[in-house]
C-alpha cells in the first residue's frame, strides 16, 4: 500500500510545481508601458545629445577641430580624406550616411507623446527638443543627399511610405524650418533651461543656419544639375535673417575677449573647461573627470593635428591690421617664414596658428615644450602636413596621460552674427548698422578695423570675383572667425565653390624649415617633403590630387544613395553623376 | 552494470560455484551469472568467483559487458569454470537515450555513443576539445577565444541550424538539462551519446531541435568491491602557429614603398634607416630609441624608434604547462552503490608576463540506493569550480587582444627604452598590472526515485536544483606607462575596481512512467512523462574609482565615483512527452515519440507546440533468408522522420522593449544622465521555428563484427525560421523585425567505418574512420529583389561572392587596356589588380548587387567546412598501446578580409592603423618584383581597391591535423600482484602535433575568424603530456 501512497504523492508534487509560462520582463519596459511621464520624456530625449559635434568620451578625436580637413582650411596628409571632395567617392551598397534610425526614434516620440498627462509647461521643453532633433537629423540628410522622402511618423514594415520617392529639397528644408519653428515655440529661454539642454536660442541659431544653407544652395546652384525648380532663395535668406535677428535682439549674448585679454581672448575662447558664464556660448559640451568623462584630443591637437595642417589658402585669407588683404596691404611681410606671415596680421591668425615659442606641452605643471619646427615626417597619424600647425583649440595645460576636460562649444553667438550679416547681404538689405552689429563686433574683439559698406580696396584674390566686394569680405570674415571649427565644408557646398576645392592644397614654404634643420636633427629630412615648384609644401604632390582634387561640380556636391536602396525602393533615383 | 537479484525459486536447488576468467587468464569481477529465462542470478566477486543455488537441470548464462555471453547446462556439475571471450560486436551494448536506455541493436534513430575511456587521456582542457572529430557531424570548433585558458569550443550537430538564433545542441547530463558540459571532468564520464535526428531527439521536444548530447557519469558497481583510481597528467603547451614579423629594416623599406605608392612622403628617413641598421648590427651598444626632439626629456614615441622587435615573441612565450589530477572511489553492494570522483585541472597561458591561468575543480558523487525491491533512489551531486585569472580586462578586453597588439606594433617600435624600462609602445605592464579574476561555481543536485510497483512498470520522479554563481572582479591599476629620459615614471591614471556577481538558478522536475513487456516475439514499451523547468538569472555589478591602495583591490578601499548596474531575467518551460517502442523478435522495429511543449519565450496563444516523430528499423540479418550471415552478421536499415521546435531564442522577441541606459556621455545639469533607448520593431505573432528531419541509415557488422559500418543520410529542413531582416529600405529606420518567414534545408551524411582485429594473441588493433558532411540552402526568404546583401532563395550558405582576378597590371600598355574599374576606385596604376570583365560591358562593378544582376561578381568559393573527417588508429601489444588520431576538413575556402586591419595577416599593409609586415606578406609587387604574389601596397584607404574579394587570393583552408598521438604502457599483471595494485599505466600523449594545410601560414586553419580581425585569436595549444594511471 505504501508504494501507492508514494506514487500518489509524486504525482501531486508535479501539480504543485506546474510552472506559470507568463514571464514578463523584469528589468525593462516596453513601448506599450510608456506613458510619457516627465521622467520618461526626459530620459528618452537624453540620448540624442551625442549627435552634437565636439570632443568625445576618451576619444583621440579632435572634435570640431578636425572637421575642416574636409575643406580647403586644413590639408590632410591623405588626399582622399574626404572622398566627396577628392572625387574618389564610390556608390556604397549600403550605409554611406543614408541612416534613418534617429528619424524613426524621434517620430516614435512625436507620434505618441499625446497620451502624456503632464501639463504643457512640463512637457513642452521635451517636445520642443524632439522637433529640434528631427530638424537636426533631417538637415544632415538634406546636406548629404538633397531631395529626400519626408516622414513624420514611425514607419512599420507594412508602410507604403517605405517605397516613396524623394521630394524636392526645398520642401524638406521648409519642413525642417517648420519643425524648428515648433521647437522655438516650445523650448524654454536660456535662463530657464536646464544646463546642457537645448533652449530656444539654440533652435533659432540652428534655424538661421539651415535657412542660410538652403537659400545659398538654391541661389548658387541655380542652373546646375542641382538646381531646385522654382527656387526662392530669398525666402530662406529672410527666414535666416529673422532667426538670427531674434537672437541678437534678445541682448543675452555678446562678443568679448575671454578673460578680458585682447591678445589671447579669441584663442582662450576655445580652451575653457567651463563656459557656463561665457556670454558668447549658447550651448557647450562639458567634461568632468570625476564623472569619468574626458577626452584625449590634446594629445594630438596642435602637437600633430593628426596628419593635417592649416592650408596656405586659409593663412592667406587673414587681413592685415590695416583691414586690407595681403595682396594690397603694405604691411604684409611675405610668407618666407611663419614668423613673417603673422606680422601685422589680423590677430586671429596668431591665435589660430602655432608660432615658435608658443607653449606646447606642460606636464605636471613644469615641463614646457616649445614649438621648434613642425613634425613633418612623423608617422602619418602624428605628422603635421603643411608646416602650419593648429593653435586654436590647443590647451597647453592639458594632462596628456590623464586626459583633458576642456569643454567643446556647440553653438556660439558669432555664428548668429555672421549668418545675419550674410543673409542681409544676400537680401541686399545690408547697411553699416548691420555691419556694426555683426562683423564689427567680431573685429572689435581683436582690435581690427571695422568693415565698411565700401570695403575700400580691390583684392585680386577675392575668392568669389563675380560677387560684390562686400559679400566677399563677409564670407572672408566667416572663414577667419570660424576657421577650423567645421563650418567650411558646408559653406563650400552651399556657395557652389568647386573652383576653391579644385585648387592644389599647399602649405608653408619649405625652405624656412630646411634652413634650420640642423638644429633639429633627426626629425626633419627635407628631401622627404614634397613641394611644388615654388617651394611650398605640397602634401598631395605625389598623389592624383597634385593639381587639385578631382571634384566634379556636376556630381560631388551630393553623396550617392547606396545602390541597395535603389534596388529595394525602385522609386528612388540616384543623385546626378553617379 | 546494474544487477538486481531476485530469489524467486529458493527450493529444490543445487549449489553451483566456479570462477569466471577472461582469455588473458585474469579473473572477471562483476560478471553476471544468471538462470536462463529468469532474472535469478548473481555476480562474480573480486576474484571472479561466484556461487549460486539453481534448480536441477537448469541452464546458466554467463555474461559481462564486452564479452560474448556463454550458455552452459548445469547438469550435475557443481563447479563450473568459464572462460569468456571478448566480444567485439557492439550490438549488445546498451545505449543511453532520452529518459532511458535501449539496446543498440534495437535503435532506430541516428544515435552515436562513445565511451568515456576514449576521451580520458587526451591532454585537453575540456570535453569539447576531446570530442572534436570523434563523432560524425558532431562539429566542434574553437570559439573566438581560441586557445585562451578556460575557453570553451562551440558545438554543433549536423551543420547550419537556424539563420538567426540558437543552433547549439541540447546538453543533458544524467537526464538533466545543462547549459554547458565543458565544466564536467572527462574522467567522470561513463559515456556520451549524441542524438542526431529528430526521432532520437523528439523526446526533448523544443529544447532539442538541433540534436542532443547526453552525458552519463560513472556509477559504482554492486560487486562488493571498492575501486580506487588515481591518474595524473603533466603537459607542456606551445602555440600551434606564430607569424614571423619581418625585421625593422625590411619593414621600414616596405613601409616607405607603401607610403610612396599612396602619394605620401616616406616615414623612415635615410637617417632613421641608418639608425635601424646600426641597431641591428649592434643591439647591445646602440640605444633603441632617441629622445623626442620636441620634448627632450621624453623618449620619442613609436615612429622614431629604431628597435628591432618581433612583437609576437615579445608578448608570447614559447611554452606553458598544464596538469591534471583525478581521483575516484567507487564500489557498492546489494543495497547501494557509490561513485565519488574528484578532479583538478590547471592550464597556464602563453602571455610572456601575463601569467594567465585557468583552473577547474570537480567533485562528483553518484549514490544509488535500492532499499526495497521495488524502490530505488539516486542522489547525484556535481560541483564544479572554474577559476580564471588573467591580466586586467580594463586595458585589453579579452586577452586575445594581445594578438591584435602584436599586429599593430611595427618592428622598429621600442620594447624597452634605452634605460631598460618598458617603453610606452610596449604596453607590457598591462600584462601584469591589475587582474581580471573570475570564478564560476556550479552546483547541481539531483534526487531521483524509481518505483517499480509491478515488475516492468516503473515510475520515476526526479528533481534538480542547480545554481551557477559567477563572480568576476576587474581592477584597473595605475602603472608607469613610460619613463622619462631622466627616469621619472609617467603614471597612467585609470584606477578602479569593479565586481560582478551573478546567479543563475535552475529548477526542473521530471515525472515519467514506463512499462515494457515481451510477449513471445513481441516486445513493447511505453513511456509517458512530464517536465517542468524554471530558470532565473540576476546579476549585480558595482564599480568604484580611485583606490587609495591599488594593492588591495576591493570596493572598500575605493573612494571615487561609483556606478552600479544589474539585470534580471527568467523563463519557464513545460513539456509532456511520450514514447512507444515495438519490435517483433528484434527484426522489425518501430518507435514513436511526441512532445507537447510550452515556453514563456513566446506570446500567449503561440506558446505551445506538438512535436512528433516516428522511426522504423529492420534487422534484415536476423531474417531466416539471410544466408550470408558469416560475411554480414548484422545489417539494420533505419528510417525516421520527425519535427522539433526551437525555443532557443532570446527572451521577449515579441515585445518592444525599451532599454534603460546609464552614464550617457553628455553632461546635463552636472550629471551623466540615464536615458531610454528607442523601441525597435517586433512581430507580435512570433512562434516556434520548426526543424523537420528525415533520416535514412544503416548499421552493419561484417566478418564476425570485425568490420562495423554505420551510415546516415539526412535532410533537415528548418521551417518558419526567424528570418533576420527581410530586406526593406533603410528609411524604415530600424532593424526589420524577426518573423517566422524563412526556410532552410540542410543535407548531409555521416559514415563511420571501424575495423577491429588482432594478429596472433598479443597484437590487437583497430582503425576507425569518420566522414561527415553537411550543406545548407536557403529555400524560402523574403527578399523580393534578391539583393545579395542578405539571404536569398537558393543561396548555399557560406558562398563567397567575388571578382575574378585577371592579374596584376604590369605594363603601360596593359594599363591602357583595363576595363573601367572606377566603381572600385578612381585611379589605377601598374602593380594594381585588374579584374575580369565577366559581363563584357567594359565596366567592373557589381551590377545591381542582386542575384539576377551581379555585374562582374560571381560565386568563387564557399567558406563552409565540407567533408569533416576523423581517423583513429590504435594498436595494443602486450602491455603497450598506441593510438593516433587525425582530424580535418577536406574542403573549405577562406577569403581574406577586404580592407581594414582585419586583413593584416594576409595583406600586410591594409591602409592605415594595424598594417604590418610578415614573412608571409612580403612578396608584394614593386617595379623590381613584378611577379609578386600580392599587389602593390598602399599606406592609405586606396589599398582596398586591390584587396577586393577575388579569385587570386582565395585560400584553400582544408586541413588535416594530428590531433592526438598517444603511447601507453600497462605493467604486466605479475608485477601488479607483487606490489598489490590492480593496474598501472604510464603514457605519453601529444595534442595538435602536426598540421597539414596549404593555407597561408600566418593562419591556423581552425582560427581564421576572430573578433579582432581574421586570425587575430589567442593561439591554439600544441601539447606534449605524460601521465600515470593507477588503480588500487
Amino acid at each position: 500500500m505504501k508504494k501507492y501512497v508514494l506514487i500518489y504523492l509524486l504525482f501531486s508534487s508535479i501539480l504543485i510545481s506546474c510552472e506559470d509560462l507568463d514571464r514578463p520582463p523584469l528589468d525593462t519596459i516596453t513601448d506599450k508601458e510608456m506613458t510619457f511621464t516627465k521622467t520618461e520624456m526626459e530620459l528618452y530625449a537624453n540620448k540624442y545629445y551625442g549627435a552634437f559635434p565636439g570632443f568625445s568620451d576618451k576619444s583621440f578625436s579632435l572634435g570640431i577641430f578636425e572637421e575642416d580637413n574636409s575643406s580647403d582650411n586644413l590639408v590632410s596628409g591623405d588626399y582622399g580624406y574626404d572622398s566627396q571632395l577628392a572625387g574618389t567617392i564610390t556608390v556604397p551598397s549600403s550605409g554611406g550616411g543614408w541612416n534613418w534610425s534617429e528619424i524613426r526614434s524621434i517620430n516614435f516620440f512625436l507620434d505618441n507623446y499625446h497620451i502624456t498627462t503632464e501639463s504643457p509647461e512640463v512637457a513642452n521643453p521635451y517636445i520642443g527638443e524632439m522637433y529640434f532633433w528631427r530638424a537636426w537629423h533631417y538637415y544632415s540628410l538634406l546636406k548629404q543627399f538633397g531631395d529626400l522622402p519626408w516622414y513624420n511618423k514611425p514607419l512599420t514594415t507594412e508602410s507604403e511610405e517605405l517605397f516613396a520617392p524623394r521630394i524636392s529639397r526645398s520642401i524638406i528644408a521648409d519642413s525642417i524650418i517648420v519643425d524648428l519653428d515648433k521647437a522655438v515655440e516650445l523650448l524654454p529661454l536660456i535662463d530657464r533651461a536646464i544646463p546642457g539642454r537645448i533652449h530656444k536660442d539654440v533652435a533659432l541659431l540652428f534655424q538661421s543656419r539651415v535657412a542660410l544653407y538652403e537659400g545659398s544652395w538654391e541661389k548658387y546652384h541655380n542652373g546646375s544639375v542641382f538646381a531646385v525648380a522654382d527656387a526662392d532663395p530669398s525666402k530662406y535668406f529672410r527666414k535666416s535673417a529673422e532667426a538670427s535677428q531674434q537672437i541678437i535682439n534678445n541682448n543675452a549674448y555678446s562678443i568679448e575677449p575671454v578673460g578680458n585679454d585682447p591678445k589671447w581672448g579669441y584663442w582662450r575662447l576655445f580652451n575653457q573647461t567651463d563656459y557656463s558664464t561665457n556670454n558668447e556660448v549658447l550651448l557647450w559640451k562639458k567634461f568632468d573627470r570625476s564623472l569619468d568623462l574626458f577626452h584625449m584630443a590634446q594629445n594630438y591637437l596642435g602637437v600633430s593635428d593628426k596628419n593635417s595642417g592649416l592650408s596656405k589658402y586659409l593663412v592667406e585669407s587673414y587681413l592685415l591690421q590695416d583691414g586690407k588683404p595681403i595682396s594690397v596691404s603694405p604691411l604684409y611681410q611675405g610668407n618666407n617664414t611663419v614668423a613673417d606671415e603673422v606680422q601685422n596680421r589680423d590677430p586671429r591668425l596668431a591665435q589660430t596658428m602655432y608660432q615658435r615659442d608658443y607653449a606646447r606641452v606642460i606636464l605636471d605643471g613644469d615641463t614646457i615644450g616649445r614649438f621648434i619646427v613642425p613634425d613633418l615626417t612623423f608617422e602619418s597619424r602624428l605628422r603635421n602636413t603643411t608646416g602650419y600647425q593648429m593653435y586654436k583649440g590647443v590647451y597647453p595645460g592639458a594632462d596628456h596621460a590623464l586626459g583633458d576636460i576642456g569643454g567643446s562649444i556647440i553653438f556660439r553667438y558669432a555664428e548668429a552674427l555672421l549668418n545675419y550679416a550674410e543673409a542681409k547681404a544676400e537680401l541686399n538689405e545690408i547697411d553699416q548698422r548691420v555691419l556694426d552689429q555683426t562683423v564689427n563686433q567680431l573685429r572689435d574683439r581683436v582690435n581690427m578695423p571695422h568693415l565698411t559698406m565700401d570695403v575700400g580696396f580691390t583684392d585680386p584674390n577675392w575668392e568669389f570675383p563675380n560677387l560684390s566686394p562686400l559679400l566677399n569680405e563677409i564670407r572672408r570674415e566667416r572663414r577667419v572667425e570660424l576657421a577650423v571649427e567645421g563650418y567650411r565644408f558646408d559653406d563650400l557646398m552651399r556657395w557652389a565653390a568647386a573652383h576653391l576645392i579644385k585648387r592644389p592644397m599647399l602649405g608653408a614654404k619649405m625652405k624656412q624649415f630646411s634652413d634650420i634643420k640642423d638644429t633639429f636633427q633627426p626629425v626633419l629630412d627635407p628631401t622627404a617633403i614634397p613641394t611644388d615648384p615654388e617651394g611650398y609644401i605640397a602634401p598631395h604632390w605625389n598623389s592624383p590630387a597634385q593639381n587639385g582634387w578631382q571634384f566634379d561640380p556636376n556630381k560631388h556636391y551630393l553623396k550617392p544613395i547606396p545602390s541597395n536602396e535603389l534596388v529595394l525602393n525602385p522609386s528612388l533615383e540616384q543623385n546626378p553623376g553617379y | 552494470m546494474l544487477c538486481i537479484s531476485y530469489n524467486a525459486f529458493p527450493q529444490e536447488s543445487i549449489e553451483v560455484s566456479g570462477t569466471v576468467i577472461g582469455e588473458d587468464g585474469l579473473a572477471i569481477p562483476g560478471a553476471t551469472v544468471s538462470l536462463m529465462g529468469t532474472s535469478t542470478g548473481t555476480a562474480t566477486d573480486l576474484d571472479g568467483k561466484y556461487s549460486l543455488s539453481v534448480p536441477e537441470g537448469s541452464t546458466l548464462v554467463y555474461s559481462f559487458i564486452g564479452f560474448a555471453s556463454q550458455t552452459i547446462e548445469v547438469g550435475d556439475q557443481s563447479i563450473i569454470n568459464v572462460t569468456l571471450r571478448e566480444d567485439i560486436s557492439s550490438l549488445d551494448e546498451v545505449v543511453v537515450v532520452g529518459y532511458g536506455t535501449q539496446k543498440k541493436v534495437n535503435l532506430t534513430g541516428a544515435v552515436a555513443q562513445i565511451n568515456g575511456e576514449e576521451l580520458e587521456h587526451r591532454p585537453v582542457a575540456n570535453i569539447g576539445q576531446a570530442l572534436q572529430g570523434v563523432i560524425g557531424n558532431l562539429n566542434i570548433t574553437p570559439s573566438g577565444d581560441g586557445g585562451t585558458p578556460g575557453a570553451a569550443p562551440n558545438f554543433n550537430i549536423r551543420g547550419a541550424t537556424s539563420l538567426s538564433s540558437g543552433g547549439s545542441p541540447f546538453f543533458v547530463v544524467d537526464g538533466i538539462p545543462v547549459d554547458n558540459i565543458n565544466n564536467i571532468n572527462p574522467m567522470d564520464i561513463e559515456n556520451i551519446t549524441v542524438l542526431k535526428d529528430a526521432a532520437a531527439s523528439a523526446i526533448y521536444g523544443a529544447r532539442a531541435a538541433y540534436g542532443v548530447i547526453l552525458v552519463t557519469t560513472k556509477r559504482g558497481s554492486d560487486t562488493g568491491k571498492v575501486n580506487i583510481s588515481y591518474s595524473n597528467m603533466f603537459g607542456f603547451n606551445s602555440s600551434t602557429n606564430i607569424p614571423n614579423q619581418v625585421n625593422s629594416l625590411e619593414f621600414a623599406e616596405a613601409y616607405n614603398i607603401a607610403s610612396a605608392n599612396a602619394g605620401q612622403s616616406p616615414m623612415y628617413s635615410e637617417e632613421h634607416i641608418e639608425r635601424i641598421k646600426a641597431y641591428m648590427a649592434d643591439p647591445v651598444n646602440t640605444p633603441s630609441n632617441i629622445p623626442n626632439p620636441n620634448n627632450p626629456d621624453f623618449w620619442s614615441y613609436a615612429t622614431l624608434d629604431n628597435d628591432n622587435v618581433d612583437w609576437f615573441r615579445a608578448f608570447f612565450k614559447a611554452v606553458t604547462n598544464n596538469q591534471k589530477h583525478d581521483l575516484s572511489i567507487s564500489g557498492g553492494g546489494e543495497n547501494s552503490t557509490f561513485y565519488v570522483g574528484a578532479g583538478y585541472f590547471r592550464e597556464g597561458g602563453l602571455l610572456r608576463y601575463g601569467d594567465e591561468k585557468h583552473e577547474r575543480f570537480n567533485l562528483t558523487s553518484n549514490l544509488h540506493f535500492t532499499p526495497l525491491k521495488w524502490l530505488r533512489g539516486d542522489l547525484r551531486a556535481r560541483f564544479s569550480k572554474d577559476n580564471t585569472d588573467v591580466p586586467s580586462p580594463a586595458y585589453d578586453g579579452d586577452i586575445g587582444n594581445w594578438v591584435h597588439y602584436a599586429t599593430t606594433r611595427f618592428p622598429n617600435w621600442s620594447l624597452k627604452d634605452p634605460n631598460g624600462h618598458w617603453s610606452a609602445t610596449s604596453v607590457i605592464p598591462r600584462q601584469t598590472e591589475g587582474r581580471g579574476i573570475s570564478a564560476t561555481n556550479m552546483i547541481n543536485l539531483t534526487g531521483a526515485i524509481e518505483i517499480e510497483p509491478v515488475q516492468d512498470w516503473k515510475i520515476n520522479v526526479d528533481y534538480t536544483y542547480r545554481q551557477t554563481a559567477f563572480k568576476n572582479s576587474v581592477q584597473a591599476k595605475p602603472y608607469p606607462n613610460e619613463y622619462t629620459v631622466s627616469e621619472v615614471p609617467v603614471m597612467t591614471t585609470n584606477n578602479y575596481f569593479s565586481s560582478t556577481m551573478s546567479q543563475l538558478n535552475y529548477n526542473t522536475i521530471n515525472l515519467y512512467t514506463s512499462y515494457e513487456k515481451e510477449f513471445g516475439d513481441h516486445y513493447l514499451s511505453l513511456l509517458v512523462g512530464h517536465q517542468e523547468e524554471y530558470n532565473n538569472y540576476s546579476s549585480l555589478t558595482g564599480l568604484k574609482r580611485d583606490l587609495i591602495s591599488p594593492d588591495l583591490p576591493s570596493l572598500g578601499v575605493a573612494t571615487g565615483d561609483q556606478t552600479t548596474s544589474g539585470s534580471l531575467t527568467h523563463w519557464a518551460n513545460s513539456g509532456t512527452f511520450a514514447r512507444f517502442n515495438y519490435n517483433f523478435s528484434e527484426k522489425y522495429l518501430v518507435e514513436f515519440n511526441a512532445r507537447y511543449d510550452g515556453t514563456s519565450k513566446f506570446p500567449e496563444g503561440n506558446r505551445f507546440g506538438l512535436f512528433p516523430s516516428v522511426s522504423v528499423g529492420y534487422n534484415i540479418a536476423n531474417e531466416d533468408f539471410w544466408t550470408i550471415k558469416d560475411q554480414v552478421n548484422h545489417l539494420k536499415l533505419r528510417a525516421s522522420y520527425g519535427s522539433l521546435g526551437n525555443q532557443d531564442v532570446a527572451n521577449y522577441l515579441y515585445l518592444n522593449t525599451i532599454g534603460i541606459g546609464s552614464n550617457y556621455p553628455y553632461i546635463i545639469d552636472g550629471v551623466r544622465p540615464n536615458y531610454l533607448g528607442a523601441p525597435g520593431l517586433v512581430s507580435p505573432n512570433l512562434t516556434w521555428e520548426e526543424a523537420r528531419t528525415i533520416n535514412i541509415g544503416f548499421d552493419a557488422e561484417l566478418l564476425e563484427s570485425k568490420l562495423a559500418i554505420t551510415f546516415d543520410w539526412y535532410n533537415r529542413t528548418t521551417i518558419n525560421m526567424f528570418g533576420p531582416a527581410n530586406a526593406l529600405p533603410a528609411t524604415l529606420g530600424a532593424a526589420v523585425p524577426l518573423r517566422n518567414n524563412a526556410d532552410l534545408e540542410t543535407k548531409g551524411f555521416e559514415l563511420n567505418v571501424g575495423w577491429r582485429d588482432h594478429v596472433g594473441k598479443d597484437l590487437s588493433y583497430h582503425v576507425n574512420l569518420i566522414l561527415s558532411d553537411n550543406n545548407s540552402k536557403v529555400t524560402r526568404y523574403y527578399n523580393p529583389t534578391n539583393i545579395l546583401s542578405t539571404y536569398y532563395e537558393g543561396q548555399i550558405l557560406g558562398e563567397i561572392w567575388g571578382y575574378t582576378t585577371d592579374g596584376i597590371i604590369q605594363t603601360d600598355e596593359q594599363l591602357s587596356q583595363i576595363p573601367d574599374q572606377s566603381f572600385i576606385y578612381g585611379n589605377w596604376t601598374k602593380g594594381d589588380i585588374v579584374y575580369k570583365d565577366l559581363d563584357g560591358n567594359g565596366l567592373i562593378n557589381n551590377g545591381n548587387n542582386t542575384v539576377d544582376d551581379h555585374g562582374d561578381l560571381s560565386i568563387i568559393g564557399n567558406s563552409n567546412p565540407r567533408y569533416s573527417f576523423g581517423i583513429n588508429l590504435g594498436a595494443a601489444w602486450k602491455g603497450i598501446d598506441a593510438s593516433l588520431f587525425l582530424q580535418g576538413v577536406a574542403k573549405r575556402d577562406f577569403s581574406p578580409p577586404t580592407g581594414g586591419n582585419s586583413g593584416v595577416f594576409f595583406w600586410g599593409f591594409t591602409g592605415g592603423f594595424g598594417s604590418n609586415m610578415y614573412e608571409e606578406t612580403s612578396d608584394f609587387w614593386t617595379p623590381e618584383n613584378t611577379d609578386a604574389y600580392l599587389p602593390k601596397p598602399y599606406n592609405s584607404g586606396e589599398v582596398r581597391k586591390n584587396q577586393q574579394t577575388q579569385t587570386r587570393y582565395l585560400q584553400n583552408a582544408a586541413y588535416m591535423r594530428l590531433k592526438n598521438l598517444q603511447i601507453g604502457y600497462t605493467f604486466p599483471p605479475a608485477i601488479m600482484e607483487q606490489i598489490g595494485l590492480q593496474k598501472i599505466r604510464v603514457f605519453l600523449s601529444g595534442e595538435n602535433l602536426f598540421t597539414f594545410t596549404s593555407l597561408q601560414k600566418n593562419f591556423d586553419p581552425e582560427l581564421t575568424g576572430g573578433g579582432w580581425g581574421a586570425g587575430k585569436i589567442y593561439p591554439l595549444m600544441k601539447t606534449m603530456a605524460f601521465g600515470l594511471n593507477v588503480t588500487f
